[in-house]
């Protein structure tokens, strides 16, 4: 029997190594979250589909409202507080991430980057480890921005499930292109379930958010038919 | 070094005054091994097999990002922020070519399995060339290497 | 949005010959039934309701913080009034069952909370209160080792068994007891016992709890298979 991929598994299954697809190249595999490996087998810890992908990634794929900090993830934070040389930031965990103002492209000691508390920043985790404070860095290891910093000129900023944010970034979703071939606009999407939105005006922003948390339970063909509704009751309510 | 060299000197030769040197040269050489065991046995080590880490099959990783293999978070679309805009577009390029390098290695001949073909094929062309004569002695030769039987001298039991 | 009805009915189990004491009441679970919370379960066990919400891992106090691992903590509402002792008492009961189910390791220096208000109790409370805070858990995606489910047996003076009491059935009965499994082995978990019995009473309200117990993380699996295959 194969693992049961595309199926919904629920804390206390396992599987053993024999049941994974056959690794040709010898490659370890990586277990993704909700997985766990013990005693030579692999456990499930979370309720939610089990995904693969080539060469051999395994996760689950569940339904999240809180965010756990993992290293690499790219989020949105708020910054809550200024301790001498770092900022606090609510990324939305359990704990608030530490960010050293040197970690903002082309700070310096004498020169300080422009943050204030209130500000939203897109940031990534440097560290993430369930024993300490996750740290979110504003540079790439390059000591470039890459699109990361402080996000400003207002815009809209709402929460949604993580489910969502992971499927606006889904390569194969397309949400945001069909909403890019009808709106300008510009949109960030933290993995830690945070969309922030700005378009060309208040009426706009409003049909982007909404279509945008409509979209959680559709598939790319309703999407499209969505985007198309949704352009042309933007389009009446800007003439009027 | 006398003694590695086998010759050891006797005593009366050592005494004499023009080998004094040398005779203090190899007291030197005494104490320094001696000094040198006394730092070891003061090392303490446990005379135990290497121990082995086992290498676990699995790598755990809790991002949802690589998994996915997610696209980058900040986009802009019409020209409403150039400078997201070009960065986005930098990106997409580079995963497409990320894909069409994978596509390659996918569709594209190995090194090795290259030379494995090659091999069997020298083999196949080789032979093409040589003549029925060549051809013969090349098999007697092979069965000849499992050897014609040996007689041996077997002892008589007693 | 998610919710649906097991087919597991007094008439399926009439079907089969056996009297409705030997089988649960229908189940009904409705997840995500509140937004803000990180997780949330309405559970109808027949009659008896509960809703479970569950937070977490989020911040935790920090005179209850424990350097290796999360803290749970249950909170238990009664339909009418302040919670009394005898709820507290349920309370630390249910923390207990869980600290046990949840991987708390995974998630040090946070609290993973359940609350859980009871909105109506016909029969076999406690059942309902671990069986909606497991649902809740399972709909907030908490790292578990193992799921638990909980089912009530209720003896009878005449010595007779009744699975999943109604609140009548309860207040004749000599005893009632209810045990706690867990998912991977079935094994019992917790027993929360009132009245006289005896030890073979015991032994046989155990089985009958046990095999009740497996259609329980069947209902489990169906409702989340329900709620995540939907957003397919």
């Amino acid at each position: 029997m194969a693992a049961p991929i595309g199926n919904v598994v629920i804390p206390g299954d396992t599987f053993s190594l024999l049941q994974l697809q056959p690794n040709d190249e010898h490659k370890k595999i990586l277990l993704g979250p909700g997985l766990k490996e013990e005693e030579a087998e692999i456990k499930v810890l979370r309720p939610g589909i089990l995904r693969f992908r080539k060469p051999g990634v395994y996760w689950v794929d569940c339904h999240h409202k809180r965010y756990i900090p993992a290293k690499g993830d790219s989020v949105i934070g708020i910054v809550n507080q200024k301790v001498g040389d770092i900022f606090r930031v609510d990324i939305g965990s359990s704990e608030q991430a530490s960010l050293s103002y040197l970690s903002f492209e082309g700070s310096t000691k004498r020169n300080r980057p422009d943050v204030k508390v209130g500000d939203i920043v897109y940031a990534k985790l440097l560290v993430a480890n369930k024993d300490m404070e996750p740290e979110i860095v504003c540079i790439d290891g390059y000591g470039r921005s890459n699109g990361m910093g402080v996000i400003r000129n207002g815009g809209f900023l709402f929460h949604t499930s993580l489910n969502l944010a992971r499927k606006l970034l889904n390569p194969e979703c397309t949400l945001l292109k069909s909403l890019g071939n009808r709106f300008q606009f510009e949109i960030s999407v933290g993995v830690n379930g945070r969309v922030w939105i700005k378009a060309a005006n208040d009426v706009q922003t409003i049909a982007l958010v909404n279509s945008v948390i409509a979209s959680e339970y559709k598939d790319n063909d309703q999407i499209k038919e969505m985007c198309k509704r949704i352009s042309k009751a933007v389009s009446r309510m800007e003439v009027d | 070094m006398a003694a590695k060299n086998g010759a050891q000197l006797s005593k009366n030769v050592l005494q004499m005054k023009f080998m004094q040197r040398s005779v203090l040269r190899m007291e030197k050489e005494q104490n320094e091994e001696e000094r040198q065991k006394i730092i070891d046995d003061e090392h303490w080590a446990l005379d135990l097999p290497e121990y082995k880490t086992k290498e676990s099959d699995f790598l755990e990783n809790q991002s949802y990002s690589v998994c996915e293999e997610l696209l980058f978070g900040r986009q802009s679309y019409q020209g409403f922020n150039p400078e997201v805009e070009k960065l986005m577009k930098v990106q997409n390029a580079e995963r497409e070519i990320q894909k069409t390098e994978e596509k390659e290695k996918e569709e594209s001949v190995g090194d090795k399995e290259m030379a494995q073909r090659y091999s069997s094929l020298m083999g196949i062309i080789a032979k093409k060339f040589s003549n029925k004569r060549q051809r013969q002695s090349e098999t007697e030769s092979q069965e000849g290497e499992e050897g014609p039987f040996v007689r041996k001298f077997m002892k008589p039991p007693e | 949005m998610a919710s649906f009805t097991v087919v597991k009915t007094e008439d399926l189990a009439a079907e089969q010959g056996k009297g409705p004491a030997c089988v649960l009441r229908g189940q009904t679970s409705d997840l995500g039934c509140l937004t803000r919370q990180d997780g949330s379960v309405s559970l109808s066990q027949g009659d008896t309701t509960s809703i479970a919400v569950v937070y977490g891992p989020a911040e935790v106090r920090i005179n209850k913080e424990q350097i290796d691992q999360a803290t749970v903590e249950v909170v238990y509402r009664p339909k009418v009034g302040l919670p009394r002792p005898e709820h507290r008492k349920q309370e630390r009961v249910i923390r207990n069952t869980f600290e046990a189910a949840i991987a708390a390791s995974l998630h040090p220096r946070s609290a993973i909370s359940i609350i859980i208000q009871e909105t109506e109790d016909m029969g076999s409370n406690f059942s309902c209160c671990i069986n909606s805070s497991c649902l809740a858990l399972l709909d907030a995606a908490v790292s578990m080792n193992f799921m638990v489910a909980a089912v009530t047996v209720a003896l009878k003076e005449c010595g007779e068994m009744v699975l999943d009491p109604t609140k009548r059935d309860e207040t004749e009965a000599k005893s009632v007891l209810s045990y706690v499994f867990d998912s991977v082995n079935l094994q019992v978990l917790t027993v929360v016992s009132c009245g006289k019995f005896s030890r073979a009473e015991y032994r046989n309200g155990l089985v009958l709890a046990r095999e009740a117990a497996k259609s329980v993380f069947q209902f489990y699996r169906e409702s989340m298979s329900k709620k995540l295959l939907m957003s397919q």
